[in-house]
């Protein structure tokens, strides 16, 4: 590794370790990794970048003090461990994997407490028995915040890595706040969420140190290369291509048709290309790009106006004319 | 850039020999004034326990509090403010002494928030608290010293902006609710314009609170009611174990006493249509107050802060403040959740980056909140980084 190798940290474990591997693959940036026991590793794609594994709660502490540039990592684990006020920065937010909500649970005993304003009540009924709401939590500062925000003023954090959800019942603390995807555990764990206990929603994003054009100008390179690939396979995520073929006079009338309709007008409108026919019959090839969410009224819109063989593909990567996230970066 | 030089840290400031010069005359301008007044000077630490700071500081000033734990464990913060200290050293201290007690402060505070332009984590003030008068009399007192003091500073132009937060819990009171729905639509305020979707988020939030009955949502006391067993009984053991550190008792006393606070969603809309068409009323003092009046009137609520501001704008006009000094807008609530009367702040500048230059007003329940007597107490604090900003301001205008 030399001063112009792009450093990469990802998830060494948890809940985001596999999804992360996923995503690098299906980026084209599949990452090589002997074995689990490897806690560096390449990029084959990507020679100039060097991949470092570490546990998530690590990652943004490892960007802030510079040891690497980029990072994949849970936007909860950013802002709850970064520096607040140093360089360090998302630059490519919503990956797609790792969607989670760091949320306020409480026992289902206590059929009082449905929202934070009870809990503001809660935490003035202990502090007046010579007692605080203590609330067991891998995120201190966040929930910390989110109390005091809301009004609950008298309640003592028990940071916490292993399993959150049984404190209450094994009696070290009396709520939790902790990160759930759908509630299931919570739920199971004997506990509920109660109204405004969202402290927030999370998804895996990119994160980077500040890099500068004169200092880190090979890193920089190698970061671009990274971020395009990235971005543009999220780009692509959202959208099919459709063709379909066509008759008509001209290329002309047959855009006028399929133009009518915003489902079919594609990201700049459609290509029209002529279909070669043995029988001599004027045919044109329709393709337009449709949001993934629009597909089947784009087909039926292609149908109703004569298409037919509709062919539908999914593009690998949409790279719009400029990189977005590499402007963050710098 | 050196890697041996410790720099400052960020949304901090340092002041020049000029600037520094500059906020110091400022300030000893206006505790010249204070003194005059008779206002006495007190200077309390620093750093308290946290407790102090969170006890009726509301959000937004608790969480943004440096905290942190002290060598020994103990869970200190540097003050964001010098009122909850000063009603700390008056409880210890004068609590009996007289009538009415006048005290001025100067210092740093600090407030973890602020990364906005022009903003910074710890700035100066100059303030001063009036314990011990009620009403407009304390009032007019405080808003003519805070406004001395500016003049003394070298701000000759700026606006009172001005607003009553007893007048807002007069209408919510005279809409039969219970003091926490009083409270719910007190704290949300700024919720409550002409927007609809926010008065239905509004709404959705007070029903899942339980401070709303909503025909469509079962409370868990109706869910599998037995109708021969007693209705206690039922809910006792539909609370499974385990309750933690509160007992089944003690879960039951607080649902049933919160089962009876809950209102009705005509009501709730009914009241805070109220305080909608209340907090709209903004402009010529005289108007408003006219307009409030009518308001409040028709709701049969208590006309005793209407006629409380009246009096206050009447002697601030004959100690010569202009009208068109005075900005009232009822909208205007502050951060803290302690203020119980008229709240206000000074402005000198309308741009982007432009804060205000000082504010206040009234809280009357702190003091016993801390643990004192009931005795009434005002007060107001002046910025004066931005005051000195603005001085300079004025001055190249006029050079």
């Amino acid at each position: 590794m030399t001063n112009s190798t792009l450093r990469l940290a990802l998830p060494s474990s948890g809940a985001l370790q596999h999804p992360t591997m996923s995503f690098m693959r299906s980026c084209g940036l599949a990452v090589s990794r002997p074995n689990d026991r490897r806690y560096i590793a390449a990029i084959p794609s990507l020679p100039d970048a060097t991949v470092m594994f570490q546990r998530s709660s690590d990652i943004p502490g490892k960007v802030d003090e510079g040891s690497v540039d980029l990072a994949i990592v849970g936007k909860d684990q950013f802002l709850e461990n970064r520096r607040e006020d140093g360089d360090t920065r998302i630059v490519l937010e919503e990956l797609g994997f790792g969607r989670s909500r760091l949320v306020v649970a409480v026992p289902d005993s206590w059929i009082d407490v449905t929202s934070m304003s009870d809990l503001a009540d809660i935490s003035v009924e202990f502090r007046s028995r010579g007692q605080d709401l203590r609330v067991a939590t891998k995120y201190p500062r966040l929930i910390g915040r989110h109390f005091l925000a809301n009004g609950v003023n008298y309640f003592s954090v028990i940071p916490s890595d292993g399993t959150l959800e049984v404190a209450p019942a094994m009696g070290f603390a009396d709520i939790i706040g902790d990160i759930t995807e759908s509630g299931t555990t919570i739920r199971e764990n004997r506990l509920k969420e109660i109204e405004g206990g969202t402290v927030m929603r999370s998804e895996a994003c990119v994160v980077s140190r500040k890099l500068s054009e004169s200092g880190d100008g090979e890193i920089l390179n190698t970061a671009r290369l990274l971020l395009e690939m990235m971005e543009a396979h999220l780009h692509a995520g959202g959208y099919f291509e459709v063709t379909a073929n066509m008759k008509g006079e001209t290329d002309a009338e047959v855009a006028e048709y399929v133009m009518k309709r915003s489902d079919t007008s594609g990201l700049r409108g459609p290509t029209i290309s002529t279909v070669f026919n043995p029988e001599g019959e004027k045919w044109f090839a329709v393709t337009v790009m449709v949001k993934e969410k629009r597909l089947l009224p784009a087909v039926a819109r292609l149908r109703e106006i004569g298409g037919s063989s509709v062919r539908v593909s999914k593009p690998h990567y949409l790279f719009q004319s400029e990189c977005k996230s590499y402007a963050r970066l710098m | 850039m050196r890697t041996d030089l410790i720099t400052r840290l960020n949304h901090m400031r340092d002041l020049g020999p000029s600037e520094a010069e500059a906020n110091f005359n400022a300030s000893r301008r206006m505790t010249e004034v204070l003194t005059r007044g008779g206002f006495q000077r007190l200077d309390t630490p620093v750093i308290e326990p946290t407790d102090l700071f969170v006890r009726k500081s509301g959000g937004e000033v608790s969480s943004s509090l440096y905290s942190f734990q002290d060598p020994g464990g103990m869970s200190v913060s540097l003050r964001p403010e010098f009122t909850p200290s000063i009603i700390r050293w008056y409880i210890e201290n004068a609590a009996r002494a007289a009538d009415s007690e006048r005290f001025q402060y100067s210092g740093p505070v600090f407030r973890y928030a602020g990364t906005r332009r022009g903003r910074f984590r710890q700035f100066q003030q100059v303030g001063a608290e009036l314990i011990g008068l009620p009403d407009s009399s304390g009032d007019v007192e405080i808003l003519t010293a805070a406004m001395r003091c500016l003049r003394a500073a070298g701000i000759s132009e700026f606006t009172l902006r001005l607003g009553h937060i007893g007048m807002i819990h007069d209408l919510v009171q005279s809409q039969g609710l219970s003091e926490q729905v009083e409270m719910f639509i007190v704290s949300n305020l700024d919720k409550i314009g002409c927007d609809s979707d926010l008065r239905q988020r509004l709404l959705e939030s007070a029903i899942s609170a339980d401070l709303v009955m909503s025909e469509h949502k079962s409370t868990p006391v109706t869910e599998g009611l037995d109708e021969a067993m007693p209705e206690l009984d039922v809910i006792r053991r539909s609370i499974s174990a385990p309750t933690g550190r509160r007992s089944a008792g003690q879960i039951l006393a607080r649902l049933s006493s919160r089962m009876k606070r809950a209102c009705s969603v005509d009501e709730f809309e009914a009241a805070v249509e109220n305080v909608a068409r209340l907090v709209s009323l903004e402009g010529n003092a005289w108007d408003v107050l006219e307009d409030a009046e009518a308001l409040l009137k028709s709701n049969r609520a208590s006309l005793a802060s209407v006629r409380g501001l009246g009096a206050t704008l009447i002697k601030l006009r004959s100690e010569g403040v202009s009208d068109s000094t005075i900005h009232l807008d009822l909208s205007f609530v502050r951060g803290m959740t302690y203020y119980t009367g008229i709240v206000f702040e000074f402005l000198a500048g309308q741009g982007p980056d432009d804060y205000p230059i000082g504010g206040g007003g009234r809280y009357d329940d702190l003091v016993r909140a801390f643990g004192g007597g009931n005795v009434p107490a005002c007060g107001f604090a002046l910025y004066v980084e931005e005051l000195v900003r603005n001085i300079n301001r004025e001055s190249a205008k006029t050079s």
